[in-house]
């Protein structure tokens, strides 16, 4: 492969999957009875 | 057998749930992820610029496809009901809009099983290369027995009809089967399997001889396209048609989710995912097509196909060329029967979920009137040997006039007509972690409508000035314009018919709004950004309300 494509493969890989690891961290750390305004009303 | 819960508060019935919201969220990605991630998301991203096209692809799914996932999340949970009885609450004068969402998913779903039976007997036949030297040849004429004319035939191809009654027979047990054990099972199934299979493909594939020059047209960016506005357009397209948003599948999931739960993130991780596969989609397919390319001595350019042609060409010519082609075509065309069947399911809930909420049917009598009027009109159009051009024209029309528009529709009834765009944020950050604003009412308000509108008129135009591919224009105008506008009259029609006592709408219980307060104005929750719940909503770490019927008294 040319290092061009290469290198977009890998951005397209780390943006798009990145965002997909991400979306589910945030989901692991905000359960659903947390989330949103009334979580933070029940958390308090 | 019904699968409602009577409450003892009130009488009124409990909505079927999602067990989880990881159920929810597989069964949504099962939903997004279809025939369009394999063989749609690689042709645009390769015809677009390539590696530049993740610039305006990104820009799209986080500005439109989803903000529009949001939308559907907001109305689907905040009124409880498939889209005609959610757009009743929102309002008395939009349930039209719903069955509008209903009749898409119902001309889709007819014609979506003859792919999925296709690509079922391919399968089968990628174990001994059926299709011999010439596979255009083989599929348009040994397997589809395509006929010369246009005008529907009733000579059903065996090949065809056999199958597509095994896919009408086994959504009949999955959608009967109920939210839980049916939709929810089906995807936690199909979509670990599906994903274990094109991870197995894309491996084989990368080990292909000819692979890197795939992935290098591919991938290698072509930046002057991106001051193209039809490349935006097309990564809009793609991201739009991807996500299963804007036709009812999405606010009819949303609305068996438990009243706590966490709206955006999940719609995050969704979107994401879908996202995920399409690229994972994009390296297995270009893999192949350059092993394709230098088989055979051309270009990439040369082999470059999408839809059908990719499908059931130019793949079975990879797997008649390739070392472990077998294994190849397995796993392809599996992926396309899994991809297809869970998206299926969800297609037809909506219309399940429509009959159901209006009539107050049980599950089980409406998924057999539902599931069984759908595949004897998808078998009669379908089966036969002038189904591929009703599906042609069908495919084209209920997504480009129909999915597009009656998004367009809704977006803009919602955001201007009714203002109640507030309505809908303000539910959002009730019950979800990320938060969502300004930005994203202007998004929707104003971006959304934008190229929604730019493409439903641009595509109507089209169609007007040059008709359909090289279709008669009695046909096109049938099966396209007439069933596209029909769709929309008998939308109105159905929207005008009485709700029965014991339809959803009178006998379902939703704890998001005060029990008389049908149109939605009188929120129990949510009704801006910062607002409060009620006293009866305070201290709750469950979904479900401590007094439903009446807050009062849970103060």
């Amino acid at each position: 492969m040319d290092p061009i494509a290469i290198v977009f493969m890998l951005i397209a890989i780390v943006v798009v999957w990145g965002g997909m690891a991400a979306s589910l961290v945030h989901l692991m750390k905000n359960p659903d009875h947390l989330s949103g305004d009334e979580g933070a009303t029940d958390a308090s | 057998m019904s699968t409602q819960t009577a409450l003892p508060q009130g009488g009124k019935a409990r909505r079927e749930q999602f067990a989880t919201r990881w159920a929810f969220i597989l069964a949504a990605v099962g939903s997004a992820v279809g025939l369009g991630n394999i063989w749609r998301f690689p042709y645009v991203a390769y015809e677009n610029g390539g590696g530049a096209f993740i610039v305006p692809y990104l820009v799209a799914l986080l500005t439109a496809g989803i903000p529009l996932l949001f939308f559907d999340y907001a109305i689907g949970h905040r009124f409880k009901g498939s889209p005609p009885m959610a757009f009743r609450r929102l309002s008395k004068w939009t349930e039209s809009i719903g069955w509008w969402q209903v009749g898409i998913c119902f001309v889709i779903g007819v014609y979506y099983a003859a792919i999925i039976a296709y690509a079922a007997m391919y399968t089968w036949f990628s174990t001994h290369e059926a299709w011999g030297d010439d596979p255009e040849a083989f599929f348009f004429g040994d397997y589809l027995q395509v006929a010369d004319t246009f005008a529907p035939s009733f000579q059903f191809v065996p090949g065809v009809f056999w199958p597509m009654l095994v896919v009408w027979l086994i959504l009949l047990v999955v959608l009967g089967a109920g939210v839980r054990k049916g939709i929810a099972m089906a995807s936690m199934i199909g979509i670990p399997v599906l994903f274990v299979m094109f991870i197995a493909l894309v491996v084989v594939a990368l080990f292909l001889p000819g692979a890197p020059e795939g992935l290098n047209a591919l991938f290698t960016p072509n930046w002057s396209v991106l001051t193209d506005p039809q490349v935006w357009i097309a990564a809009y397209g793609q991201i739009f048609f991807s996500l299963s948003v804007g036709f009812g599948i999405m606010i009819t999931y949303s609305s068996y989710l438990k009243r706590r739960t966490n709206l955006t993130g999940s719609g995050l991780m969704v979107g994401f995912t879908n996202s995920s596969f399409e690229i994972l989609c994009g390296i297995g397919v270009f893999s192949a097509l350059g092993f394709m390319a230098q088989a055979n001595g051309v270009e990439v350019a040369d082999v470059v196909a999408n839809g059908i042609g990719l499908a059931f060409v130019a793949f079975p010519t990879i797997i008649s060329q390739a070392p472990a082609g077998v294994l190849i075509g397995v796993l392809f065309f599996a992926s396309l029967v899994f991809a297809g069947f869970t998206s299926l399911i969800s297609i037809l809930e909506v219309v399940v979920s429509a009959v159901k909420d209006k009539i107050g049917w049980s599950r089980w009598t409406t998924v057999i009137v539902v599931v069984g009027l759908s595949g004897v009109v998808s078998l009669l159009l379908f089966s036969t040997t002038t189904g591929i051009n009703t599906l042609d024209v069908t495919d084209a029309f209920a997504n480009n006039f129909g999915i597009v528009g009656a998004a367009l529709v809704a977006v803009v009834v919602v955001s201007w007509l009714l203002r109640r765009l507030d309505n809908m944020v303000g539910h959002l950050n009730t019950v979800s972690s990320f938060r969502v604003g300004r930005v994203y009412k202007v998004l929707v308000a104003v971006i959304l409508p934008i190229v929604l509108a730019y493409m439903w008129i641009s595509d109507i135009v089209l169609k007007a000035q040059d008709g359909y591919g090289d279709m008669p224009s009695w046909f096109v105008g049938t099966f396209g314009w007439g069933m596209s506008i029909a769709l929309i009259i008998v939308a109105i029609l159905l929207s005008l018919l009485p709700w029965s006592d014991r339809s959803a709408l009178n006998r379902e219980l939703n704890d998001n709004l005060r029990p008389d307060s049908e149109s939605g104005d009188e929120p129990l929750v949510g009704s801006a950004p910062g607002v409060r719940s009620t006293p009866a909503s305070h201290g709750r770490h469950t979904d479900t309300p401590s007094h439903p019927e009446n807050p009062e008294k849970g103060a």
